[in-house]
């Protein structure tokens, strides 16, 4: 059977629309010459009202025939006739009484509503695909619940054995790692920001900070191979020649070309910008009223900020950490790049550690199978992170309203 | 005491010290706040600068101009006609692996593509790319060289008499530092393993093997001091000898160039290499630092490149390779195109998508939308989108378009799919992934943008009998718009550096392969610098960096625009 391409039937489609505007415009106008009645609205509408008239049921049955796959060829025969046939219905209803702007305005009212409602959509459709991947996942013969999240081994790529324990641990390693560069930098650049800075100077600074979140993290990986590792490896060589000679052991915390502390290193600049304006927004949400007060008394700016605004915002500034740890933890291309591939559990930073996201790239790469527990593994994978995360980011956010809303009063 | 000779309490010393030092608590304070954001400053231009500084020695690349026959031409080998010029050029060696080296100085691939000719009288000339270490060894990265043009005095086969101080000068200061890295990192290692197994041995006198154990490391001792000391004879002798893991010294004199093996302040001993080149009045040592096992171009391949130099073979053009050809294997033929034109059909998607959908959503959301649950939750819903990981989207792509969600039905032998059907790499999966990821950024601005209209104008037109819509339409969107442009922007900006998700839909460039439309494989930008920069070639790192500066440039021309309407937009 001739089956015509996606393509050449969205032409098709897109025809009809524009027939069924000038139609509808000049029906409405032809009729209401012949009965003399005049137009219930402009006659503008009534070609909108027709071109979506052939328009919405195509995109309906469109979106609906791919999302429960009904028969695949029918559907693209079946789009340009669901356009055909709403614009004939819609047409057939031209008559000059017919208050077409009202209608247009209510079917618009409606996209806008559909396209607020996309965000909505989206995250069904997360939760769907990590829900049934994953029960795919723990079903397949040979992986356990418990082995995932309890196991210490994993070798999903050679040997079937899941064990998720060294990914998690590989994880908020390097976010500790990363949150130890970018915490006090990040911090007192708020504290700076915040109280220190001129408004001029700080319109200046923010900017150029917000540069480091823009950079794409493809960029900062590179940085982290080319220059950040081989510096941290000759660092470790160099600490194990002098413990060599302090206790007399070879190579006590071996250092590999890729590690942890490259990765956590570079992701700690990622996230300073994170840490840092967020704070300065929590900082800046504790009232002047307290900060008043306090240089009232005679205290200096350092002691305001140390004895009263520190402590009043910190439930805020734990929030402001914990979202950046949520964005180290699910950031990815850094730790592709620099982190490895080897599942090790350790202490040490100068050696590689793998962590979720590296695994979920490593795992869907290439041309993956859908029906292989390897492949699955990674939408496990996928949904811990997605669940933590989230989990991150909802704690964060209702202690940061929490601080805004108690403050809301003063 | 009388009452005036009581000091205020403010006028104590212990106060004033008090004073002084929370003073300079407060300044250190500050300063501290400074540090940290110079701190973040240099970090951002040390990324900045060693990216720049590796990507120096990228935007030019070196030719070789080669003349083909016509017979090369239609025997349909071009390759074989390149390659025997390159052997002409090195005296026709006769040994295999010489033949090899010289070959691989011009990549078959590269005569393959080769596109401009200029013929005149049968003979095709043309220039083409040579091999990346080449390439790399013309710019001066792959090792340090020195040169030096040198009168000499021939004495017979295999030695040359002459003044050759400063070379061995250079050659000693090398070997001195050599000599102390060779102290500090083998000879002391050995030393501590020969008295670890000395205190051992005293604890265990009767280990047999700990006996043979310790014998061996003093053997080894003994003859790291002994070849230590050779050298340092060497040196204060001022005569040095060369092996294959010494800097490579080359000579080149009459017909030949030969490997020097011994080399003293009036004297050369050398091991002929190429004969049968063009006679030269001059010598010419060449001294390269790193040994051969260290490098990628070996010593035969060097004296073919000098050879070509001298006889003008060599020249250099700006790399327009990268923005004109495709990804190759090979470093010297590579290029961008497809990544940035799979960029573009992918940034076009995604605007098609994300502007129209996330503009909707905001205005639904600003000027419809009531102030119940469901709206609460749909301002959740797009603040919690803001922060998934973008590898999640990924996730859903890779599952919910590409693949399809399968769901085994109950009762019946039999599962639903969901979705799917949707190709793996197409910019058109991409778009609609990097869509869904930018759209809570676009809602999220555009509100802003929205909600900053004043509502008098609002009040405005409905008064005199607009529609909402109307009302929208022609008064709220035109205020508003620079600031919704603006925020769209900024989204989309983001996306054009978004990588991860794109692997996970398979957006992995296939060598060489040009996409021909949104529902073709192809490959992005971002995703082309993450390849590139995991292949082994030295050569590949300068590249990397000059993609990576082309990707730096298109977002920051992009943020350019956003910043440029918003001002604009902040003097109405």
């Amino acid at each position: 059977m001739f089956v015509p391409a996606l393509q050449d039937m969205l032409a098709a489609i897109a025809v009809i629309a524009c027939l069924a505007f000038l139609a509808g415009r000049i029906i409405a106008v032809q009729r209401a010459r012949h009965s003399g009645k005049p137009l219930a609205s402009l006659s503008v509408y009534y070609g909108w009202y027709c071109a979506l008239g052939a328009l919405l049921p195509a995109a309906i049955v469109g979106l609906t025939g791919w999302f429960f796959p009904l028969y695949d060829n029918a559907i693209k025969i079946g789009l340009p006739l669901a356009s055909l046939v709403g614009a004939l219905i819609t047409l057939m209803e031209t008559r000059p009484e017919l208050k077409t702007q009202a209608r247009v305005e209510m079917l618009i009212r409606f996209l806008l509503l559909a396209s607020g409602c996309v965000a909505i959509l989206t995250t069904i459709g997360i939760i769907l695909s990590l829900v049934f991947e994953t029960g795919q996942f723990f079903m397949s013969p040979g992986v356990s619940v418990v082995e995932f999240f309890f196991g210490l081994e994993w070798s999903a790529q050679t040997s079937a054995s899941f064990g998720a324990v060294p990914l998690f641990f590989g994880t908020f390693f390097i976010a500790l790692i990363a949150l130890v560069f970018a915490a006090p930098i990040g911090f007192y650049a708020a504290i700076y920001l915040a109280e220190y800075a001129s408004p001029r100077r700080r319109k200046l600074i923010k900017p150029v900070l917000e540069v480091l979140a823009g950079i794409p993290t493809v960029v900062y990986g590179f940085f982290a191979i080319l220059i950040v590792a081989p510096f941290v490896r000759s660092c470790g060589d160099s600490l194990n020649l002098l413990l060599e000679q302090m206790t007399g052991y070879a190579n006590l915390i071996p250092a590999q070309p890729k590690n942890a502390l490259a990765a956590g290193a570079v992701m700690g600049i990622m996230i300073i910008p994170f840490i840092s304006s967020l704070s300065d927004d929590v900082i800046r949400t504790v009232p002047k009223k307290l900060r008043i007060g306090g240089l009232g008394i005679g205290a200096t700016r350092s002691e305001v900020m140390k004895d009263i605004i520190l402590p009043a915002a910190f439930p805020g500034l734990m929030a402001a950490l914990l979202l950046a740890t949520s964005r180290a933890i699910g950031e990815t291309m850094i730790v592709v790049m620099a982190a490895g591939e080897r599942a090790n559990l350790t202490l040490n930073p100068f050696e590689d550690v793998t962590t979720v996201t590296v695994q979920i790239v490593s795992l869907l790469t290439g041309d993956p199978e859908f029906d292989s527990p390897r492949t699955l593994s990674a939408f496990a994978l996928g949904a811990v992170l997605f669940v933590v995360t989230l989990l991150f980011n909802m704690f964060a956010k209702w202690v940061v309203d929490r601080q805004r809303r108690r403050y809301a009063g003063l | 005491m009388p009452v005036s000779e009581v000091k205020p309490f403010a006028q104590t010393d212990a106060f004033q010290k008090r004073l002084r030092s929370r003073r300079r608590a407060d300044s250190r304070f500050k300063y501290y706040g400074v540090f940290a954001i110079g701190v973040a400053l240099c970090l951002l231009l040390v990324l900045l600068i060693s990216i720049g500084l590796e990507a120096r020695t990228a935007f030019t690349r070196h030719t070789l101009s080669v003349s083909l026959s016509q017979q090369d031409m239609v025997s349909g080998d071009p390759y074989a006609g390149v390659r025997s010029d390159l052997l002409a050029v090195a005296g026709n060696p006769q040994d295999r692996t010489e033949r090899l080296l010289v070959g691989q100085l011009v990549s078959p691939l590269a005569v393959s593509q080769m596109t401009s000719t200029e013929t005149a009288a049968g003979v095709h000339k043309t220039r083409l790319p040579i091999s990346d270490d080449a390439d790399l060894y013309l710019k001066g990265v792959s090792s340090e060289t020195r040169k030096w043009q040198l009168p000499v005095q021939r004495a017979g086969d295999g030695t040359l008499t002459g003044d050759f101080s400063e070379a061995v000068r250079t050659l000693g200061l090398w070997r001195q530092e050599e000599l102390e890295r060779f102290r500090r990192v083998r000879l002391r290692s050995a030393e501590r393993e020969v008295s670890l197994l000395a205190n051992q041995l005293q604890a265990l006198p009767e280990d047999d093997f700990l006996k043979r154990r310790a014998e061996a490391a003093s053997a080894r001792l003994s003859n790291l001091q002994s070849q230590l000391e050779q050298m340092e004879a060497e040196i204060s002798e001022r005569q040095i000898r060369t092996t294959q893991s010494d800097p490579s010294v080359l000579i080149r004199t009459g017909e030949v160039y030969g490997q020097v093996t011994k080399i003293s302040g009036d004297r050369i001993s050398y091991d002929v290499v190429l004969e049968g080149l063009t006679e030269q009045a001059q010598t010419q040592l060449l001294v390269v630092r790193k040994p051969v096992g260290m490098r990628a171009i070996s010593d035969v391949q060097i004296m073919v490149i000098e050879e070509l130099k001298a006889r003008g073979q060599i020249g250099w053009q700006l790399n327009t390779r990268l923005l004109s050809q495709t990804d190759s294997s090979e470093a010297e033929l590579a290029g961008l195109l497809a990544g940035l034109l799979g960029s573009v059909f992918l940034m076009v998607t995604t605007m098609l998508i994300a502007v129209p959908v996330g503009i909707a959503a905001a205005i639904y959301l600003e000027e419809f939308a009531p102030r119940n649950t469901f709206t609460n939750f749909v301002q959740v819903n797009i603040n919690n989108l803001a922060a998934v990981p973008s590898i999640v989207f990924g996730l859903l792509g890779a599952a919910i378009l590409v693949n399809g969600v399968v769901i085994p039905l109950p009762f019946v032998d039999q599962a639903l799919t969901l979705g799917g059907g949707l190709g793996r790499g197409w910019p058109l999966v991409g778009g609609i992934v990097l869509a869904l990821m930018t759209l809570p950024t676009i809602i999220i601005s555009s509100r802003a943008a929205l909600s900053s209209v004043p509502n008098s104008i609002r009040q405005g037109a409905l008064a005199v009998g607009a529609s909402r819509l109307q009302m929208i339409h022609h008064h709220v969107l035109p205020i508003a718009g620079p600031g919704i442009l603006t925020g769209s922007i900024i989204g989309l900006a983001q996306a054009l550096g978004e990588t991860a998700p794109l692997l996970l839909i398979g957006m992995v460039a296939f060598l060489g392969d040009m996409p021909t439309g949104v529902t073709d494989r192809a490959t992005a930008l971002p995703v082309l610098i993450f390849q590139w920069s995991t292949r082994a070639e030295r050569a590949w790192e300068p590249l990397t960096s000059v993609a990576i500066i082309i990707l730096l440039a298109l977002m920051l021309c992009l943020n350019g625009l956003a910043v440029w309407l918003r001002m604009r937009f902040d003097k109405r």
